[in-house]
């Protein structure tokens, strides 16, 4: 059984390699990564999307599409929060 | 203030940006955030401005910085010599930016993995991708091989090391032709880099016996049967392990053995099993006890008066590798895991093992002046006074004037001495060649006593300005301690200063966190004001008498 709430924070722990100490991203369910609340720039949104992308196919041998689904579309005035990431990897990971 | 470092490029280097302000060693610089548009734009801009900088990295890609290589990938270009006319006008904004810092890293280029050009005949076809690649890195490093601020870093250091190079997604959406496990590595090679600039190389290597030099135990298998060579994948493993460590001996990096075992069986294993390739006359220390790892280690460092910062410890037991960091938190302790048989890749990913300078005598001989040393040291027992034991050994100091035949190691003393070292002033061949020009006074000094040669262990940089000595540069290499060498190097400068008949001289001590020893030096021989240590008697300043110049 996979668990998707790992996956994620591993992706985070990666991306932190990035980030500078007081922008460090702390794993939370209502982590906001796109939309107003969210205080990822765009460049790190994308290579966060790329990382998780890799890791699930590097884990689940499946190809998941975060950068080209309309997730970006959708949520420019709203928040994607950790937990609707979650729900998404799960429905992708079903079809 | 501090050091500034900035990033120059033709796409978007956020990502090394934001992987280099992770590099804890890179902390104590200030890279300035890159900016956008147009790559030449940003090297004329840097060209014209005031700000002087540490470092500058350059990193292009090679079809967007010479525009008539995009046109040899779309097979457009009619004579290839223009090409190469870009790449001269491309050197020569190189060279005019290196004068802007203290050190210029250049990345080079390699064929884009999605491009065949000619396939099998893209390296004999006049407009081959990989044919001009090679050619075009080969032209710029011949071109700017003189200028020793540039290093022109092969692209395959840190693609190499990079599981996924390319993504064309990722390149897509952001227009970034590398992945970020490219950046990731890029980042560390830098600060390695940036490391090895700031002399920090490692010095020593502190390894373990038993299933580190080579496989099983030999208190219980015995010589004959310990794995090593042979026709045995891991026994072939140990070898080349043991191989690279020759190399890197050869290159004056010390090799020393802390190891749980019996040292006569040790020293018969290394004198009669004929795949050995290190011998014992390699090490120039060792603790073949039972006693624990962390203190055997701390007497080597002490013996060898080497910091725990430039050393590394090889063990196979994750116990022992942990009491070590546990115990010296500055020791570079690699995880060592022999079933892996990856010890020589591991060994290069250890950045600053890496040697980039030519190797100099001194280097080769090392290992005997830290062994004569320890002679010299166990001696000092049979003294009933240090001055008795100074006074036996027959000291004599030789200064030369810095020139092209001492140049090599006097660099090297300049950019690697921490502990006695006046203002850690790093300098590279053409700040020694200004200085020269301006009539500071250089002089590197060797010593020699009744063991032999210590090799070239001093510099000295001092002017007159204003009817007064200033002492610049006072560097002493560690193996030189504790034998009033540092006050021979005074005493050379206040020759020149009687002479020139001067009212005194003064030296401006820098603080930095391992330049304490000269600290305390200075404040016990000298008056002070604040960081200014000064003499106003020249009479005064003597050569101790167990100590002869030349």
């Amino acid at each position: 059984m996979i668990k998707i709430n790992n996956i994620v924070v591993d992706v985070i722990n990666k991306i932190n390699l990035q980030l500078s100490k007081k922008n460090k991203i702390i794993y939370s369910k209502k982590l906001c990564i796109i939309g107003p609340k969210s205080k990822m720039d765009s460049l790190i949104i994308i290579n966060f999307f790329t990382e998780l992308e890799h890791s699930i196919k590097k884990i689940t041998n499946k190809n998941v599409n975060f950068l080209n689904s309309d997730i970006f579309e959708n949520y420019i005035n709203r928040n994607f929060l950790i937990e609707n990431l979650e729900k998404n990897i799960k429905k992708k990971l079903k079809k | 203030m501090k050091k500034k470092i900035t990033l120059l490029s033709d796409f978007n280097i956020d990502n090394l940006y934001n992987f280099l302000l992770n590099e804890e060693y890179l902390k104590k610089f200030k890279i300035d955030k890159p900016s956008y548009g147009l790559f030449y734009d940003k090297c004329f801009k840097l060209i014209q401005s005031s700000q002087k900088y540490h470092l500058v990295i350059i990193w292009t890609q090679v079809e967007k910085v010479f525009l008539n290589f995009q046109k040899l990938l779309e097979n457009k270009i009619k004579n290839i010599n223009i090409l190469y006319k870009e790449v001269e006008n491309f050197v020569s904004i190189i060279d005019q930016i290196s004068k802007k810092t203290d050190f210029l890293i250049l990345f080079s280029w390699k064929k884009p993995s999605y491009e065949n050009g000619f396939y099998i005949n893209d390296f004999t076809n006049i407009n081959g991708i990989s044919k001009n690649i090679y050619k075009i890195n080969l032209l710029i490093a011949e071109k700017l091989k003189e200028n020793k601020k540039i290093f022109f870093l092969n692209i395959d250091f840190i693609l190499d090391k990079s599981l996924n190079i390319y993504d064309s997604k990722y390149w897509y959406f952001t227009k970034i032709p590398f992945s970020q496990d490219v950046f990731k590595n890029a980042a560390k090679e830098i600060s390695n880099i940036i490391n090895l600039i700031d002399g920090n190389r490692i010095k020593l290597i502190i390894t373990d016996l038993d299933n580190t030099l080579w496989g099983n135990v030999l208190g219980e298998v015995g010589w004959k049967k310990i794995n090593l060579g042979g026709h045995n994948h891991l026994g072939e493993a140990y070898q080349d392990f043991q191989k690279k460590l020759k190399i890197y001996q050869k290159q004056g990096i010390q090799l020393a053995i802390s190891s749980k075992n019996n040292q006569d069986l040790v020293f018969e294993c290394f004198s009669k099993n004929k795949n050995m390739i290190l011998k014992k006359k390699d090490f120039v220390s060792w603790k073949i006890n039972w006693n624990n790892k962390p203190q055997n280690i701390k007497e080597i460092l002490s013996e060898l008066n080497i910091s725990e910062d430039h050393t590394i410890f090889f063990d196979d037991n994750p116990l022992e590798r942990k009491s070590v960091k546990d115990s010296l938190p500055g020791i570079c302790v690699p995880d060592f895991n022999p079933e892996s048989v990856n010890f020589t890749a591991m060994l290069s990913n250890v950045g600053r093992l890496n040697i980039f300078k030519d190797i100099t005598k001194d280097d080769l001989n090392r290992t005997n002046y830290y062994k004569k040393n320890y002679l010299r040291k166990k001696t000092k027992k049979n003294f009933l006074t240090e001055q008795d034991w100074l006074n036996s050994l027959n000291t004599k100091v030789i200064f030369n004037k810095v020139n092209n035949e001492n140049i090599l190691r006097t660099l090297q003393l300049i950019n690697k001495t921490n502990q006695m070292n006046l203002r850690t002033k790093r300098l590279t061949e053409e700040e020694i060649n200004l200085l020269k020009k301006k009539n500071s006074q250089l002089f590197c000094c060797s010593v020699h006593d009744k063991f032999g040669d210590m090799g070239t262990v001093g510099f000295l940089n001092f002017e007159v300005k204003k009817k007064i000595g200033i002492i610049k540069d006072l560097v002493l290499s560690c193996r030189a301690f504790g034998r009033d060498i540092e006050k021979s190097l005074i005493f050379k400068a206040n020759i020149f200063f009687v002479k020139k008949k001067l009212t005194g001289f003064e030296m401006k001590y820098f603080k930095t966190k391992k330049n304490n020893p000269c600290y305390v030096f200075l404040k016990e021989n000298f008056k002070n004001r604040g960081n200014i240590f000064y003499c106003d008697n020249l009479k005064k300043i003597k050569l101790p008498s167990h100590l002869k110049i030349s």
